[in-house]
């Protein structure tokens, strides 16, 4: 299975980024076509992960300024891809990829924040369209959109903040609404939320950081619940958590580098959720990210609030056997 | 897009094989006219039953195009789930209504038998538990208030179902609390029910480990016993029999995370003072103080036959701490005859002792032991 002649104790920066530059044509593929409702956060993931990798122009600027152009729509809210629903898991992308690029005022941005800010409810969170199903995660890519958008002012922070600390459990963690279980990629919208709030003194972090460093196991990689297994993607937001909070020392930092580096596919480029398993895009920024994350050498430097890394579409994690 | 446990392996297998991947083609070809016709019956706003039957064949193959959810829900809200409306010409009201409501109670029926194979198909898709959601609201919007209760009644026998099978799926538990939530009035509580559901979980096979369920328990216990309108000395026999139920669990399998986290609440919410969400809140200190030894020296006991255990030492050292913070609290002089007395320097001993045995059993946390260190030790 693996290649001998190729090893995987570092990072194949070269292979990643040709893999990432490939994706798009992969036309003939049905699985290609079965995701089109993710294409543009499809498109944030490997732009970002372009970016970790020192390779920000692997991407043509023009043509991926205009898809995004093409996703939105009259509303301020952008679809997945055009002729798919506005929706803010996309909106979010649509903004983090404009602001990578220096293009912000290449859309409108008042749409964007009128249409975001009627989308919180009277209790401070926030619906993810107009059909109205609500979640922290819909909370914090409205704030951050809103706040790479230096419109903050827009929206309600203090009772978002409040229906953040009703989300908080006796264990330290946060579920997606009052009363679910902790879950450590909603840990990362709820913490992410506080910090771009300026809230993180709300929290009590050493309870908080026992929680998240008891998702590392044995073979270095970390899981999103007790008692469920490793998978790179939640390695990535438990461990942005915890850096948030000051705790990245409270996990051992060589064996999570290890754990992610063996997820790679050495021959053809991309990472994977777990060894041995088939990359995906998602998979790879996570990975790649985390490694920034952790200091690997050569990696730009990665934010672990905003991080370009809205980690909103974590529903794909959730199709993870794991999750 | 983002694969979940294929292994790169039967990935490649399957590539090579030219029979399948003819099979992929002419699946390709189908799925791109179907999604031809979704789009151009969305954009001629097309409300109709055929269009409600192509975006069935659409989610069928990819539930996840959200936006193909959207469309049959204005599908259905343009033609079949239309508020009753009395005919002018004054025939019997009572009747046609409900005829009404039978036809309604019908096409919602409909739509949840044609969900539940999708989400056993995929019960971790949110738009679908979403829609699922949406469709009992209209229940709730379009029926009168006892029928509507039906349609949530029979909601709980499904989510019942979905978590038997897989008793971690967190939608299948959201989803229950807001089934729960649309059947709860304000005089009719469903929490009895709740609790002793989460009873069976947990005493059911593989349900010590089953977080999700102590979670769910942890929530419901404060409500619990304020409904029941227990007083203090019912409340605390309820803190016992819970530990006394945690004690069997963990002395079978010691290295399970779950019980650990869930214990920590019990001691902490219910030692430290002002705790509205403990179960005793109002204890006073000398009886948190004797509850919290109890469980020390059941650990202690523990760990004998367990000494490798590292859940067990750290609880000891947490709860150690704890318990120095409580003796600082003013405690009647009647009651301080209560407590034994306590040999600092030993317990000194025993904690760095527990912390160094932690730090070389699990050195991947050797930074979370070394500030436990810091904030339970006494300055050496
Ligand atoms: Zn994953």
């Amino acid at each position: 299975m693996a290649d001998s002649s190729v090893s995987n104790d570092i990072l194949h920066v070269e292979k990643h980024v040709a893999y990432i530059r490939s994706l798009d044509t992969r036309r003939d593929s049905l699985e290609y076509w079965l995701t089109e409702h993710l294409r543009l956060s499809g498109v944030y993931w490997g732009l970002t992960a372009l970016c970790l990798l020192g390779h920000p122009d692997a991407l043509p600027r023009d043509d991926t300024i205009a898809f995004v152009k093409s996703c939105q729509h009259p509303c301020g809210g952008f679809g997945a891809h055009p002729g798919h629903d506005p929706h803010l898991l996309y909106t979010v992308s649509a903004i983090q990829i404009l602001a990578i690029e220096d293009a912000l005022d290449a859309i409108d941005q008042d749409a964007v924040v009128s249409w975001i800010s009627g989308l919180q409810q009277e209790d401070g969170v926030f619906a993810g369209d107009e059909w109205g199903e609500t979640d922290t995660r819909f909370l914090y890519g409205a704030m951050n959109c809103l706040s790479l958008l230096g419109r903050l002012d827009a929206i309600n922070v203090p009772k978002a903040v409040e229906y953040v600390m009703r989300c908080q459990n006796h264990d330290g963690g946060f579920g997606m609404a009052p009363g679910a279980e902790s879950h450590s990629g909603q840990i990362f919208t709820c913490v992410g939320a506080l910090a771009i709030a300026g809230d993180l003194e709300r929290l009590d972090k050493d309870l908080l950081g026992d929680w998240l460093c008891e998702r590392q196991l044995p073979n270095g990689g970390l899981n999103g619940r007790p008692e469920k297994l490793e998978d790179v993607c939640y390695s990535w937001w438990v461990l942005s958590s915890m850096a948030m909070i000051g705790k990245l020392d409270w996990i051992d930092k060589d064996s999570l580098v290890k754990f992610i580096l063996r997820c790679q596919d050495e021959e053809k480029g991309g990472i994977a959720d777990r060894p041995g398993d088939m990359p995906d895009v998602f998979h790879t920024v996570f990975g790649v990210a985390g490694l920034s994350l952790l200091g690997y050498e050569g990696l730009e430097e990665v934010d672990p609030v905003y991080s370009h890394l809205s980690s909103l579409d974590f529903q794909i994690a959730e199709s993870c056997n794991v999750a | 897009m983002a694969s979940h446990g294929v292994t790169r392996s039967s990935y490649a297998a399957q590539s090579k094989d030219v029979a399948a991947r003819e099979r992929e083609l002419k699946k390709l070809t189908e799925y791109h006219e179907l999604t031809a016709e979704f789009q151009r019956k969305r954009t001629e706003k097309e409300y109709t039953k055929e269009a409600l039957d192509v975006t069935a064949k659409v989610l069928k193959i990819n539930p996840e195009f959200y936006t193909v959810w959207n469309y049959r829900r204005e599908i259905l809200l343009h033609t079949t789930l239309l508020p009753f409306s009395p005919s002018p010409d004054g025939v019997d009201e009572t009747a046609a209504y409900g005829g009404y409501e039978a036809s309604t109670a019908g096409l919602l029926k409909q739509e949840l038998a044609f969900l539940f194979p999708l989400l056993s198909s995929y019960p971790k898709c949110y738009w679908i538990w979403n829609h699922r959601l949406w469709a009992l609201h209209q229940a709730t919007r379009l029926l009168s208030p006892p029928f509507a209760e039906k349609f949530w009644r029979a909601e709980l026998d499904l989510v019942g179902l979905m978590l038997s099978r897989d008793m971690r799926n967190f939608h299948g538990w959201m989803y229950r609390r807001f089934v729960v939530a649309n059947i709860e009035q304000p005089e009719k509580s469903l929490v009895e029910e709740e609790f002793a559901y989460t009873s069976g979980m947990v005493r059911g096979v593989g349900g010590m480990t089953n977080y999700s369920a102590w979670h769910q328990r942890s929530v419901l216990i404060p409500r619990l016993l304020e409904e029941r309108g227990s007083g203090e000395q019912e409340r605390m026999d309820f803190l016992e029999d819970e530990l006394e139920l945690l004690k069997r669990a963990m002395s079978t399998d010691p290295d399970d995370q779950s019980l650990w986290f869930y214990h920590r609440w019990l001691v902490y919410a219910n030692a430290l003072p002002g705790d509205r969400t403990a179960i005793a809140p109002d204890m006073p200190v000398v009886t948190r103080i004797l509850l919290l030894v109890d469980q020390i020296e059941w650990l202690k006991e523990l760990l004998e036959s367990h000494s490798s255990c590292k859940y067990i030492l750290k609880a000891l050292v947490s709860y150690v701490g704890l318990y120095r913070t409580l003796k600082q609290e003013p405690i009647p002089d009647e009651d301080r005859e209560d407590l034994d007395e306590v040999d600092e320097n030993q317990e000194q001993a025993l904690l760095k002792e527990w912390l160094d045995t932690l730090v070389r059993l699990d050195p991947m946390r050797r930074g979370r032991y070394m500030a436990l260190r810091k904030s339970v030790l006494i300055q050496e």
